[in-house]
């Protein structure tokens, strides 16, 4: 078409007539028909729909409980006895020789932890009587000691361990791993995020789950653990589920006609968010409706008891996502950032984490979803063998500091070795000194274990290649 | 296609960016080119740059939009608001360029266009009234550096004193409102006052101050990040570590503060600002370390802006005032180009969704190049010679040709150049959280026009000392009906209006907004009971306005409901989306209103891509 008679025939109106019969936003118009609610989802009008990996996978799905504040290693997974008998004292010069952190404070005097730990299942793995349900599933369970980070401070670190880098604008690893995979899931979305708190937020909030520069449908969606599990999921008292679906037709016809007009993408990716907006209104109730779980589930999980209940129900919600073909949950348990009263505050988070994580693990088992379900627990970096005494305060409400160089996370389940144990640090716990293990080695990792080499996940943006892993990454093999 | 960059990248891509990076060159002075093609399609020189590289790359420009697109367009982006169906009615008679110019300095003469235009700022400046961190403690008397940023803008304040205002307004003007409230800006980010009790906690927390303060100045004004240099010199921009600490020297005084300072009509208000305090001495820290001070060093600006001496003659004695006095100089000294830079790629950025350089806030080698190099030059001329006026700048840039393009698409261009980037098309954007909020106040008869004062409370204070949050609340009534710039804008939880809108919290600065699409956004625009009142506000707006005009009447009213059904019909459509509805629209429109009332029609209305989609 010449310009001239584009300009003649530009206004709207008229433009969408002539656009009708002939000229590029048939392309368009096409999409529109096959991405009629009857029609079997394709790529181009459902961003969401299933792809191959690039190999057979191990996991099909994710449960990510990131523990945001960072638990304290020492006192809970990774014991070190020697700290016995240097508590009080200074860390050896030793240690300290070449560090470049300025937030580890090299006068702070080395702290023994104050729980008792014992060997649980015929791995014979280590725990801390803080966690006496997650022990039992000791051979389920494969453990890292010797994870490292860049960076130690709370929301850089969260952003590294999510999204990569230490930055923000980068997409998280939900999304990567449901841009890559689509999810199976029509009426859910493919990545979803629910939070619980011992009274503070997570440092990072949203930026965690960020879609960066990928395409908006691949943000983590936050769902609420109540009976409206969605902000604003309800329709208004008294309209029912039929008249909603006309209004929603008719917003839809109103919509579809603009989209044909200018071929906007951006139209199509809203008209895709209302319609899942609306398979959502019947699907999210469902999913938090409990009347079907067994009462021996629920008590497992803890919902009827005040303490467990918030992680519980995350928890449960979390397994039925995954049975739902959600691909990505992730559930943020806030805030392990544990500077002074470590040791009661660990008691409080333990008690409240400790028995719906081992819940979720063993339901999964039983339900023969554990070899297809990857579930990782972990912070964003680890703690210091040393106390922390913030403010003056007395002996008996240490903490402890942020810890980047050497700290434990475990997976399990999605193809990982259970009961096993990957790593070793110094005496302490100061430095690692087997198999170090990158942040970005844990997500080449998460990424293999789903079917997807981690070099090969990228997207283009402002000129270059980005992928999670930026250019590091390695297997760990060992875990495998 | 690739656009290029720098203008000298040859040979492999550089790693890192040197003193011959292209932002810190000083400013070329290149005449528009003269194009082969329509050459009467140009408006001013703006089109020439863009034709020129269109031409050079096989493409063309699209037409001129259409007259209620255009006026729609305009009003968003001067003003945040929708034209009134009599205003799009007027402009479709005459969409002459006379008609345009008339239209673009009325907005940029009304009072709204300092509203919209200072939310703008106040993103990039990180505005934010409260502390943020643990505490989150509220700041009284910070909302006046929000309404001199409206005053300033409105008055359109040249550039360069607007940003000296903002850097040593209080040491221009001191005892001033004025000046003390344009110092917001230093005092605007997030402050941590939970110092540790050792005496190196003190100091990392000022040096973690004072990191951020640097980096909100270097980035808002320069497009550098300068604060990436504390640790080391910079990985990736001409910036050493000695310089970093230099230009901190220059803000080392700044703390926060409240002082009660005289308003214009001699009443003490309070006012949330800077008190200075002992600069001290300062020193480069090795790797960043408080406990390893090594040089000394005084306050300076950076080596790499050109021509401009880095050191300010100052010794360890200067006070905080005529540091940053000195500080502000050297950034909005007329030399200054990548001062000029920035600013002109930022205010294009907001007209076309996307800058001439893609990352407004960063000019450095981490930043995006740009798509227009000799047009950015040619603007930041034209702005210096221009009295620095952002009014002039908005004027020149929304009467170019290339503004008024149509955003229709066409696949052969977007074979060629997806991303629009050469700008074949003007980009279709969609509206802010804060637009679509007071559109649909507008629209809905409801927007209350006060302006200036503190802010309205859309979020409830619970404190548990020494902590505070904000839990969000959908409070009803008219003091809440106001533009959502005036809204109380504490760090923290934001009502899901705002929020699936990609609202940005100001912990952070949002030079550029992040753009999502999601099914909460879809739950939240579609049963916010916010958006449910206002659709039942609309629908009673209609009825009167329609039941008014019939009683106006004087030949004999249509009798039957049909005749009725469509002006209500017709006039919700004119007042949400500025046009008629088509024949299968109304239908559409009419089947809904009688299955469900006007209420419905108008709630639709309201979701529709056509009303949160700027063209």
């Amino acid at each position: 078409m010449e310009l001239q008679d584009f300009s003649k025939i530009q206004s709207r109106r008229r433009f969408f007539r002539h656009c009708a019969g002939g000229i590029g936003t048939v392309a368009l118009a096409h999409l529109l028909e096959t991405e009629g609610r009857a029609a079997a989802p394709s790529p181009s009008t459902d961003p969401l729909v299933p792809r191959a990996p690039h190999f057979a996978p191990k996991a099909k799905s994710v449960i990510y409980l990131f523990m945001s504040g960072a638990p304290s290693q020492m006192d809970l997974i990774h014991p070190k006895t020697a700290a016995r008998e240097l508590h009080g004292k200074p860390v050896p010069e030793s240690m300290l020789e070449g560090l470049d952190d300025i937030l580890i404070r090299s006068t702070a005097r080395i702290f023994a932890s104050p729980r008792t730990f014992t060997r649980h299942g015929e791995s014979g793995m280590w725990f801390s009587d803080l966690l006496p349900y997650t022990a039992k599933r000791a051979d389920d369970i494969c453990m890292i000691h010797s994870m490292h980070t860049d960076v130690s401070n709370h929301h850089p670190g969260q952003l590294l361990m999510n999204c990569g880098q230490p930055r923000f604008g980068l997409p998280s690893m939900g999304a990567w791993v449901t841009y890559g995979l689509g999810s199976e899931s029509r009426n859910l979305p493919g990545f979803v995020v629910m939070t619980s708190n011992s009274g503070h937020g997570i440092d990072g909030g949203s930026s965690n789950w960020t879609n960066g520069f990928l395409p908006s449908n691949y943000r983590g969606v936050t769902f609420r653990s109540s009976d409206n599990p969605v902000l604003h999921l309800s329709n208004p008292p008294g309209i029912s589920r039929e008249s909603q679906r006309a209004r929603l037709d008719a917003l839809r016809q109103l919509n579809e006609a603009r989209l044909a007009t200018t071929g906007d993408r951006e139209i199509a990716a809203r008209i895709h968010s209302y319609e899942m907006a609306f398979r959502m209104q019947s699907a999210a109730p469902e999913l938090v409706d409990f009347t079907g779980e067994s009462p021996s589930t629920l008590a497992s999980y803890g919902i009827g008891d005040e303490t467990t209940r918030p992680f519980g129900t995350n928890c449960l919600m979390a397994r039925r996502m995954i049975e739902r073909g959600v691909r990505f949950v992730q559930l943020y348990h806030s805030t392990w950032d544990d500077h002074t009263d470590l040791n009661k505050n660990l008691a409080t988070n333990c008690s409240m984490t400790d028995r719906p994580t081992a819940a979720l693990l063993k339901d999964l088992k039983e339900r023969g979803l554990l070899d297809e379900t990857l579930v990782i627990w972990g912070g964003e970096f680890g703690r210091t063998p040393m106390a922390e005494v913030r403010r003056g305060q007395t002996p008996g409400r240490e903490g402890r500091d942020h810890h980047p160089f050497a700290f434990s996370m475990w997976m399990a389940g999605g193809g990982v070795r259970g009961g096993h144990e990957v790593g070793k640090t110094d005496e302490l716990g100061y430095h690692i000194v087997e198999d170090p293990i990158h942040v970005h080695d844990l997500q080449a990792t998460i990424l293999h274990l789903l079917g997807i080499d981690h070099t090969r996940l990228t997207y283009r943006h402002r000129g270059r290649d980005f992928r999670l892993t930026d250019v590091g990454g390695r297997i760990i093999e060992k875990a495998l | 296609l690739t656009v290029t960059a720098a203008p000298d990248l040859k040979g492999d891509p550089p790693r890192r960016a040197g003193d011959d990076w292209w932002s810190l060159q000083p400013l070329a002075s290149v005449d528009p080119p003269k194009n082969a093609g329509s050459s009467d399609w140009a408006n001013n020189p703006i089109d020439q740059f863009i034709q020129h590289r269109l031409e050079s790359n096989g493409l063309a420009h699209s037409p001129r939009a259409d007259a209620r697109t255009l006026v729609r367009r305009l009003y968003i982006d001067l003003i945040g608001l929708p034209p009134s169906p009599e205003t799009v009615e007027s402009f479709e008679n005459d969409s002459s360029p006379r008609a345009w110019n008339q239209l673009v300095e009325d907005l940029l003469a009304s009072q709204h266009y300092g509203e919209r235009w200072a939310r703008h700022w106040l993103d990039v400046a990180r505005f934010g009234e409260s502390d943020g961190f643990e505490y989150n403690a509220p700041r009284k008397g910070l909302w006046q550096y929000r309404d001199w940023v409206i005053r300033s803008l409105n008055n359109d304040l040249p550039y360069d004193q607007f940003a000296r205002m903002q850097i040593s307004g209080d040491a221009l003007k001191p005892d001033s409102l004025e000046g003390n409230a344009a110092v917001g800006f230093l005092v605007a980010g997030k402050r941590n006052p939970v110092i540790g009790a050792e005496p190196l906690m003190g100091q990392l927390n000022q040096q973690d101050a004072l990191e951020e303060l640097t980096g909100a100045i270097s980035q808002t004004f320069l497009g550098l990040t300068t604060n990436c240099a504390r640790c080391h010199d910079h990985k990736f921009d001409p910036i050493t570590a000695e310089e970093y600490y230099q230009f901190v020297a220059g803000l080392a005084g700044v703390t926060h503060g409240e002082k009660e300072v005289l308003d214009d009509h001699g009443t003490v208000v309070p006012v949330y600002t800077v008190v200075s305090g002992d600069p001290g001495t300062m020193h480069v820290y090795e790797r960043g370390d408080v406990a390893s001070p090594g040089k000394e060093v005084h306050p300076g600006g950076l080596r790499a802006v050109r021509d401009l001496q880095p050191s300010f003659g100052l010794d360890a004695s200067a006070p905080d005032g005529q540091r940053r006095a000195k500080l502000a100089e050297w950034i909005t000294d007329s030399r200054n180009a990548i001062f000029l830079r920035v600013i002109v790629n930022r205010v294009w950025h907001y007209h076309f969704g996307a800058g001439i350089v893609d990352t407004p806030s960063d000019l450095g080698f981490n930043g995006g190049r740009p798509s227009h190099p000799e047009l950015l030059d040619w603007l930041a001329i034209w702005l210096r010679d221009n009295g620095y006026s952002l009014k002039g700048l908005h004027k020149l840039i929304v009467t170019s040709a290339a503004y008024q393009q149509s955003s229709i698409s066409n696949l052969a261009a977007a074979k060629i150049d997806a991303s629009n980037r050469l700008l074949w098309r003007q980009n279709a954007r969609r509206v802010e959280a804060e637009v679509l909020r007071d559109s649909v106040l507008e629209i809905a008869g409801e927007l209350n026009r006060k302006r200036h004062g503190p802010g309205y409370h859309d979020v409830k204070m619970v404190s548990v000392p020494p902590a505070n949050y904000y839990i969000p609340i959908d409070p009803i009534g008219e003091e809440f009906n106001r533009r959502t710039i005036y809204r109380w804008n504490v760090r923290g939880q934001r009502s899901a209006l705002l929020d699936t809108f990609d609202c940005p919290d100001p912990s952070a600065t949002a030079p550029r907004r992040t753009i999502t699409t999601t099914p909460s956004q879809a739950l939240s625009q579609w049963n916010h009971p916010f958006m449910l009142r206002m659709s039942e506000k609309l629908a009673q707006r209609v009825q009167s306005e329609i039941v008014q005009e019939i009683a106006r009447q004087t030949e004999p009213v249509g009798s039957t409901t049909d005749d009725i059904s469509t002006r209500l019909i017709d006039r919700a459509w004119q007042l949400v989306l500025g046009r008629n509805p088509e024949a299968d629209e109304r239908a559409t429109s009419k089947k809904l209103m009688d299955d469900h009332g006007l209420e419905l029609v108008c709630r639709v209305l309201f979701n529709s891509n056509e009303f949160v989609l700027i063209d």
